[in-house]
């Protein structure tokens, strides 16, 4: 595959300012990639864990993952720079995954929460992390207790 | 043009850019998909997951990932330092900032090597039809347990040699955790009903490998954490044993299998397989990744990469960030949440 | 974006050199003409299987528990020539799976969408020969392992579907699997050529809007594999890890097998079921839409029209392939998914209704009011649009979901997605096997023969998929060997010897088809460069045409539809021949 040599003129172009542009805004990107991961990795000290409710933690770490992202795509991918097919490309990818993603959690991801689909719930026992459950399941839970109690 | 036949068409491309360019981030499109099953599976997963190891349960350093994503990031920018040293025809620029991305790669796999290395020592890894790690303490536990120790007896008292005082003090260890097993499934099989049997396990399961991390389960139950549906069977877990269980668990967080490394007895993590099966998954396919973008790396550093090979460097460069995509993302989901 | 680039030649010239030895012309060939050749003879001989297999499952139907003869004496000569229960499943997964992976996909795509992708956009090859020669020759690990699986145990028999946790006790699951994974490899490597290709390598003037709709079909069909195959890909290495590695990914709590506790995680077996259908039901579009554009060119050519809403066309296409996304969640009601799902899905589905029917009526349209030239091509592609109109609107039924819970695992549904792939698809390759064949082999099949094939295919696949939708509404179960076990359905033995006998009469008429197809590809009359007399571009270039496609620069004044125009004489106009007025035409703008 040689397509090296046959550069379209629209192409080129294109490429040309950002040469000129310098290597500057690429060290730019870099030190605001090491900051961003810093602040993600923040979320691993017990003072943070002690004073931050883990959910808020998670929300932050995937708003640094996608900026994070975004940088790299912007800068690193070029796609700052491109013309406009970008968008017909990423934005169905994105849409898709997301979808495919959001699509699966009602059955998978609340199998243990969407209130009817319980099962096993005597895993709970055995988990080492158990600050993680919620009240309502606490509730969801009694309620179970109670009404097996009145059999 | 060897061949006369066939005309030089000329065309009307619908994209500015070079045919390669335009192949290579279809392709990572497809990727795109890919990783989105991939990390869909281990959401849904592990949100749906009752329980899961706590990163210390499983060996999994956060500041080693940290590192590795450090090291992904410089990668991600000496491959595109390495893209402008090719536009500007600087040939050699270009060659060693590729050669020290190709090092980053290479930094980046040892890493996750000795990070692979510290799972496999402790036995948490998935071996069909069943590893080292249990879900839980229950019968399929108890009889895994005996399985080993029984192997391992087997295998001390049949060599036909006399015993050695060494041998003779890994069958007194052998013999008492016997001895524990024994109990418990006793106590399960009599009072099928009462949660002793169970609980007797569980604190076996802790001798073996005690957790590392946060409070223990026993603890939990006492300060009421776990939901009292969940307890109905082990309704005696709201009398003392629980402290008595829990304070002798914290007095001694060395377990088993640490003390004694030639014990291997299977281990208890809770959502430990899931677990597992998910880390190695993702993971595994990341590294499977960075590998074959080595592999170009390697090739390219062959060749001189003045500005008519600058396409190529931008299409690996192009690869090269997408690995580097992923990671940004499976870090924080698999080392921080 | 209306550059033209003179020199965006992609491919080292060397691409085009003549080799000379027999190997490298027609054995790894880089020439997107001889691959889909090969991908055509190979699928061909893969149909004969998947055919055979068919057999099985409805001789068991017919007589069950009775000897088979030939074939049954033949494979299962220890038993008598008798179907044991679990060699029944193992025929209908394997039928099932022949016919979609190693078939109608590979047909579509890589036969047809090789062979005509270029030569109808005017490039002189793929963008990427060598990509593409891979894209073949990576079937053939698939071809391997899918054959080999029959030879494992009794061979793999948890339906195409490859549920857990029934797939993962059997080991021919793991060639099975296997051979998903090249197949999946090898539409990706070929979905992405494709893209490039139409994307970059479109002849001047050949705008998006001025592609055949059988362009727009690759296309849009190469868009959903590229984006629907890697999640199959994904959840297929899940399974595979699952079978051999000790996963648990879609292993359920507490589920064991051979007595032995297998990964106690967990793990979902809803969870394959979504990312199963993720891809899978955009494959039921990848498996019609290029035979919904081949039809659509057949139709517009025979009945010297042009085509009824070209516009309109193109936008449902993409509108099927958009929807199609976004309503998998419809092949699994019954699996005890998500209520809020479901109602989802439900909605979407009935939604595709709209694209599918305006397609429908666009073909009525062209071929409204014409004088149609009955050709064998063009009697299949009426098939086509008659037997889609019977799928089709059975597939509405299926959409909603409480009547769906009624007929899901009865044969209403094997009666729908027969109508659809069989009578449709099938068909539609049919004709275009009768309509290209002069392109690919320079010669013409038989006209009359070609005719008898027609009708006696036509009427007895009716023969044996109609009946299937009354079996349904009675509730007689599909995928089971015996089904005459409940005494219920006792009385429907008679029907479906009748429905045998069809399948049977209906196999043998195809070798009809194989004889005329290689008596004409030796002794067919010679056929020139446009023996229909069609509009697009490949039929301006030689018949079979050499390396490099054409022997001129094809320079396109107009789309392929311009059937009749009032400014020439003939009743077709070519998309090539330059506009009579001595004004020059500017290359319109992108």
């Amino acid at each position: 595959m040689s397509d090296r040599d046959q550069h379209s003129e629209v192409g080129h172009d294109s490429h040309e300012h950002i040469a000129h542009g310098g290597n500057g805004k690429y060290i730019a990107v870099f030190i605001a990639l090491c900051l961003l991961t810093m602040g993600s990795f923040l979320t691993y000290f017990p003072f943070w864990r002690e004073h931050v409710p883990y959910q808020a933690s998670r929300a932050l770490m995937l708003a640094i993952s996608c900026t994070k992202a975004m940088l790299v795509i912007m800068f690193f991918m070029h796609l700052l720079w491109e013309a406009n097919w970008k968008w017909v490309l990423t934005i169905p990818a994105t849409f898709m995954s997301v979808f495919l993603m959001l699509m699966l959690v009602p059955d998978i991801g609340w199998r243990i929460n969407n209130g009817y689909a319980r099962y096993s719930e005597e895993r709970w026992v055995y988990a080492a992390n158990p600050q993680k459950i919620e009240s309502s399941d606490v509730k969801a839970a009694e309620k179970d207790l109670s009404r097996e109690d009145t059999h | 043009m060897s061949d006369s036949h066939a005309p030089k068409f000329s065309y009307q491309p619908a994209l500015p850019i070079p045919n390669g360019k335009t192949c290579l981030w279809l392709f990572l499109s497809t990727e795109i998909m890919f990783f989105a099953g991939l990390i869909g599976t281990y959401i849904v997963l592990r949100f749906g997951a009752v329980a899961w190891p706590a990163p210390h349960d499983v060996h999994l350093s956060e500041p080693i990932g940290a590192f590795n994503t450090f090291v992904l990031i410089c990668s991600s920018v000496t491959v595109v330092l390495a893209l402008e040293a090719a536009k500007l025809n600087q040939a050699s620029k270009a060659k060693g900032w590729l050669l020290l991305t190709f090092l980053l790669g290479c930094v980046f796999l040892g890493v996750k090597l000795y990070e692979y290395n510290a799972k496999f020592s402790h036995g948490i890894y998935p071996v069909r039809p069943h590893g080292l790690v249990y879900d839980k303490a229950d019968i399929h536990y108890a009889a895994a347990v005996r399985k080993r120790l029984n192997d391992l007896k087997t295998d001390l008292t049949n060599t036909g040699a006399a015993v050695t005082p060494d041998d003779q003090a890994r069958i007194t260890v052998i013999d008492d955790v016997m001895r524990q097993v024994d109990e418990a499934e006793a106590a399960i099989r009599n009072e099928p009903d009462s949660p002793a049997g169970v609980i007797k396990l569980m604190e076996l399961a802790y001798q073996i490998y005690p957790p590392h991390d946060h409070g223990t389960v026993l603890q939990a139950a006492e300060a009421g954490a776990v939901p009292p549906a969940a307890l109905v069977k082990f309704a005696a877990l709201e009398q003392p044993v629980a402290g008595e269980a829990a304070n002798s668990q914290n007095a001694e967080r060395e377990g088993l299998n640490e003390k004694y490394p030639w014990l291997r007895l299977p281990i208890m993590i809770p959502g430990g397989p899931m677990w597992a099966s998910t880390y190695f998954l993702l993971t595994g396919f990341h590294a499977l990744h960075v590998l074959v973008g080595l592999i170009v790396f390697a090739l390219l550093l062959f060749k001189t990469l003045d500005r008519s090979r600058a396409n190529v460097v931008e299409n690996i460069g192009l690869y090269w960030h997408f690995v580097d995509l992923v990671w940004i993302f499976l870090f924080p989901l698999l080392y921080l949440f | 974006m209306s550059t033209i680039t003179a020199d965006a030649h992609v491919h080292s010239h060397d691409d085009h050199t003549h080799a000379g030895s027999f190997l490298s012309t027609y054995v790894f060939s880089r020439d997107h003409k001889i691959i889909g050749i090969q991908f055509l003879f190979s699928t061909l001989i893969w149909f004969l299987i998947g055919g055979l297999l068919a057999l099985g499952i409805r001789w068991q139907l017919a007589y069950p528990w009775s000897s088979m003869p030939i074939l049954g004496k033949l494979v299962y000569s220890a038993e008598g020539g008798q179907i044991a229960p679990e060699a029944y499943t193992m025929l209908f997964t394997m039928h099932a799976t022949v016919m979609i992976f190693l078939v109608i996909i590979p047909i579509l795509a890589g036969a047809f969408g090789n062979f005509l992708i270029p030569l109808m956009i005017g490039a002189d090859d793929m963008a990427f020969p060598t990509l593409n020669m891979l894209s073949y020759w990576f079937m053939w690990p698939a071809f391997f392992a899918f054959g080999a699986s029959f030879f494992v145990g009794t061979g793999p028999a948890s339906g195409w579907t490859s549920y857990p946790p029934l797939s993962l006790t059997s080991e021919a699951q793991m060639f099975w699997l296997i051979g998903l994974t090249f197949v999946g490899v090898s539409s990706m490597m070929g979905s992405v050529n494709y893209l490039t290709t139409i994307i970059q390598m479109r002849a001047p003037g050949m705008t998006m809007f001025r592609l055949p709709m059988t362009i727009w079909g690759m296309f849009i069909t190469a868009i959903l594999q590229a984006f629907a195959l890697p999640v199959l890909t994904a959840a297929g290495f899940m399974q595979l890890m699952d079978l051999k590695l000790g996963t648990g990914f879609f292993i359920p709590e507490g589920w064991s097998a051979s007595n032995s506790l297998r990964a106690s995680g967990g793990g979902q077996p809803l969870l394959w079921q979504h990312l199963f259908w993720f891809y899978s039901h955009p494959a039921v579009y990848i498996m019609i839409l290029p035979a919904m554009g081949m039809v659509s060119d057949m139709l517009s050519c025979f009945a010297r029209k042009p085509l009824f809403g070209y516009k309109p066309m193109v936008y449902s296409i993409a509108g099927i392939a958009g929807l199609g996304f976004i309503v998998w969640g419809h092949h699994m009601f019954v699996s005890g998914m998500n209520p809020v799902l479901g109602m989802t899905f439900m909605v979407a589905t009935m939604f595709i209704a709209l694209p599918s029917a305006i397609k429908t009526f666009n073909w009525l349209g062209t071929i409204w009011g014409s004088k149609i030239q009955f050709t064998t091509p063009m009697l299949f592609a009426l098939s086509f649009v008659s037997m889609f109109i019977i799928g089709g609107l059975s597939g509405i039924f299926m959409a909603a979901t409480p009547v769906d819970i009624f007929i899901h695992d009865t044969y209403f549904i094997v009666a729908h997605f027969h109508y659809v792939l069989f009578a449709g698809t099938a068909m539609a390759v049919f004709g275009a096997i009768y309509f290209w064949f002069p392109k690919m082999f320079g010669r013409m099949m038989n006209e009359r023969w070609g005719k008898v094939h027609f009708f006696l295919t036509f009427i007895f696949l009716n023969g044996v998929f109609y009946p299937m939708h009354i079996l349904g509404w009675v509730g007689f179960p599909r995928r089971l060997a015996d089904p005459y076990h409940y005494e219920t359905f006792r009385h429907l033995l008679p029907l479906n010897q009748f429905m045998t006998w069809c399948a049977i009469l209906m196999v043998t008429t195809q070798i009809i088809f194989a004889i005329n197809f290689f008596y004409s590809i030796f002794f067919g009359p010679k056929a020139g460069r446009n023996p229909w007399r069609a509009n697009s571009l490949e039929w301006q270039a030689p018949s079979p045409p050499g390396h490099g496609n054409f022997d001129f620069q094809p320079i396109i004044y107009r789309g392929p539809y311009e059937y009749g125009s009032p400014e020439v004489d003939e009743d077709y106009y070519p998309q090539t021949t330059p506009p009579p007025t001595d004004r020059p035409l500017a290359v319109p703008a992108h």
